[in-house]
C-alpha cells in the first residue's frame, strides 16, 4: 500500500470555488457577523430571528445573509447544525428505547421522537398499539438502526417529533450513509429519487444522505415474507452505489448543493475518471469547478 | 523585543473550517502562537451536565507537549491548563446567548500547537471565530489581547520571552471591539497607577484585533455559502 503525503493547499477548494466568477450571486453587505448592525432605526423595522437591540440598533447574533420581509428585518444562519421543520425527510439512528417511543439522532440540537403511535407496524395500518407491541418494540427497531422518518412537529424547546406512518418510511437496511453540511441540502419536493443507474438516494433534509440499491417502497413486497433477509446486490449496481457516495462527497467538499440536478450531473460528468480519482485532489477541484460552472449557466438559461 | 512599538501587535494569520467533523474550527497565528480550536454542537449532551434553562459549554484548553520552552509530560489536565479552560468557559457564557438553546452542550476544544506568549487571547480569538463558523448565536465576535507594563509603558501582545521576565500582565478580552469586557486576568503585580493606561491600551487594542478577525469572518461565511443555495 503506498502513501501519497501532501502538505495543506494554499487555497482550499472551496475558496476556489467561492473566489471564481461563480459568485457575484451574493452582496457583501447582506452577510453580517455576530455583533454586525444590521439596521441603526429599530423605530421603523421588526427585529426578527438572529438578531437583537444593542443601543438603538439591531444587531445581528450569528453569522448569515439578512433577509427582510416587509419591515422584519431578520438575519438566516448560512451553516448551522439541522434545525427541524415540520415535513422534512430526516434520515436518523435509533439512541434509546424508551417507554413508548424511541430516541433517534437526527444530528439536530436534541435527540427526536418517535412514539410508538406514529410508525407503521407490519401487519394492518389502522390496528391497536397495545401492551405487547410495547414490550416487542426492540424487536422492531433497535438500538443503531438506521430509520428515515418525516418531521411531524417541533416542539417549542426544538425537539422533533417525527414518524414514520408511510411506506416510504421506516428501517434502513443495506446502503451507504453519507453525512454532510446540512445548509447543502436543497429542499426540494421529492427527497426519494430512484436514479437510472439501478440505485436509489435518499436526500435526508438533516444532511444525511442514505445510497441504497432499492427504495423501502419497492421492495416492501418481499418483506411480508422475511423481515430481516438481506438481499444480494450485483456488482454493477455496488459500483454505481460507490460513485454515487463519491458524488456527494465530491459536491460536500466544494460546498455545492446537493439535489437531484447537481448529483446526476457531477454522476454524468464524472463518467471519464475511475472512482477512486474522484477522491484525488487534482481531479476533483477540476471536476467541481465544472460542475458548478455547469450549474449556474443552467440556471442562468432558465431564467 | 522583537523589534515592535508598544503598542503593535503581532501578525494574526486565520483559516477557518479546517476540521470537517466539527461544527466549526479555527486555525490562529499571532506571530508564533499557533492555536487550533474545533466547535462541536449544540447537541444533547450528558444528562449530568444538563441546563433547563440553557446550554451548557464545555471547554477543553490543551497544549501540546512540545509547545512550550520546556517539554511537558502532561498536555492537558494539569491545573493551569483546567484554569484556563474554566476561564473559557465563563468568558463565552456571556458571550453566546446561551438561553436560545436550552438542555443542550457546546463543546470547545482549543490546542495550543505553538505557545509564543498571550496564549490565553490567542485561544479567546480561535474560539470567536470558530463559534462564527459554527453559526451560533452570540453578542458579538470576542477578541483578546494580553498587555503589559514595562517602566510604567503598556506594551501589548506579549511574546514568551517577553513573558518570563516578572512583568505584570493583563488579559483583556471585549465584545465586538467595544466596551463591553468578557473576561479581565492580571498574572504578577500591578501599580494601581499603571491599571487605568493598561486597560484602556488593551481595549484599544481589542478593538484593532476584533477589525481583523472580522475581516476574515465576513470573508469566510460569504465563501460558505452553497453554490446554487
Amino acid at each position: 500500500m503506498s502513501y501519497e503525503v501532501s502538505g495543506p493547499p494554499l487555497v482550499s477548494p472551496w475558496m476556489m470555488l467561492s473566489m471564481s466568477e461563480a459568485r457575484t450571486d451574493l452582496d457583501d453587505a447582506k452577510i453580517v457577523i455576530p455583533g454586525h448592525s444590521v439596521s441603526d432605526a429599530p423605530q421603523h423595522f421588526m427585529r426578527g430571528h438572529g438578531t437583537y437591540i444593542r443601543e438603538g440598533e439591531i444587531v445581528s447574533t450569528v453569522s448569515g445573509a439578512v433577509n427582510q420581509l416587509n419591515r422584519l428585518l431578520m438575519v438566516k444562519p448560512i451553516k448551522q447544525r439541522y434545525s427541524g421543520e415540520v415535513g422534512d425527510v430526516v434520515v436518523g439512528r435509533v439512541v434509546e428505547v424508551q417507554a413508548k417511543r424511541w430516541k433517534v439522532d437526527v444530528n439536530s440540537r436534541l435527540h427526536s421522537n418517535l412514539p410508538l403511535g406514529s410508525v407503521l407496524l407490519p401487519g394492518g395500518d389502522f390496528r391497536r398499539k397495545d401492551v405487547e407491541d410495547e414490550e416487542k418494540m426492540s424487536e422492531f427497531l433497535k438500538n443503531g438502526e438506521l430509520i428515515c422518518a418525516e418531521v411531524q412537529q417541533v416542539q417549542h424547546d426544538g425537539t422533533l417529533m417525527i414518524h414514520t406512518r408511510n411506506n416510504k418510511y421506516g428501517k434502513l437496511r443495506q446502503g451507504i450513509l453519507i453525512k454532510v453540511p446540512p445548509h447543502l441540502i436543497k429542499k426540494s419536493k421529492v427527497h426519494f429519487h430512484t436514479l437510472p443507474y439501478g440505485m436509489a438516494i435518499i436526500i435526508g433534509c438533516n444532511g444525511c444522505v442514505w445510497v441504497t440499491p432499492a427504495l423501502p417502497e419497492t421492495f416492501e413486497e418481499e418483506q411480508h415474507v422475511q423481515i430481516s433477509d438481506y438481499q444480494k446486490v450485483s456488482q454493477e449496481v455496488r459500483l454505481a452505489m460507490v460513485r454515487v457516495a463519491a458524488c456527494v462527497r465530491l459536491l460536500k467538499d466544494y460546498s455545492i448543493s446537493i439535489y437531484l440536478n447537481s448529483l446526476t450531473t457531477c454522476y454524468e460528468m464524472s463518467q471519464p475518471y475511475e472512482i477512486k480519482e474522484l477522491y484525488e485532489q487534482e481531479t476533483s477541484s477540476r471536476l467541481a469547478y465544472l460542475i458548478a460552472a455547469k450549474l449556474l449557466h443552467e440556471i442562468q438559461e432558465n431564467q | 523585543m522583537d523589534g515592535r512599538r508598544p503598542s503593535q501587535i503581532r501578525n494574526i494569520n486565520t483559516r477557518l473550517g479546517l476540521n470537517r467533523n466539527a461544527e466549526g474550527s479555527c486555525y490562529i497565528e499571532h506571530g508564533n502562537t499557533k492555536v487550533l480550536c474545533a466547535v462541536y454542537g449544540p447537541y444533547e449532551g450528558k444528562a449530568s451536565k444538563r441546563l433547563e434553562n440553557r446550554c451548557s459549554i464545555v471547554c477543553q484548553y490543551s497544549a501540546t507537549t512540545f509547545s512550550g520552552l520546556e517539554r511537558k509530560n502532561r498536555p492537558r489536565g494539569d491545573r493551569k491548563s483546567t484554569e484556563i479552560s474554566r476561564l473559557l468557559e465563563k468568558a463565552f457564557e456571556s458571550v453566546i446567548l446561551t438561553d436560545s438553546f436550552p438542555r443542550s452542550q457546546i463543546d470547545i476544544f482549543c490546542e495550543v500547537i505553538q505557545g509564543d506568549g498571550s496564549n490565553l487571547a490567542a485561544c479567546i480569538n480561535a474560539i470567536s471565530l470558530a463559534l462564527a463558523d459554527a453559526g451560533i448565536p452570540m453578542k458579538g465576535i470576542a477578541s483578546a489581547v494580553t498587555c503589559g507594563v514595562i517602566e510604567g509603558k503598556p506594551i501589548v501582545d506579549l511574546t514568551s520571552r517577553e513573558e518570563t521576565d516578572l512583568l505584570p500582565r493583563v488579559t483583556l478580552a471585549t465584545i465586538s471591539g467595544r466596551d463591553e469586557v468578557v473576561l479581565v486576568e492580571l498574572q504578577n503585580r500591578l501599580h494601581i497607577d499603571h491599571l487605568n493606561t493598561v486597560m484602556e491600551t488593551a481595549k484599544s487594542t481589542c478593538a484593532d484585533v476584533y477589525e481583523c478577525l472580522a475581516v476574515v469572518a465576513q470573508q469566510h461565511i460569504r465563501a460558505c455559502a452553497p453554490i446554487l443555495g
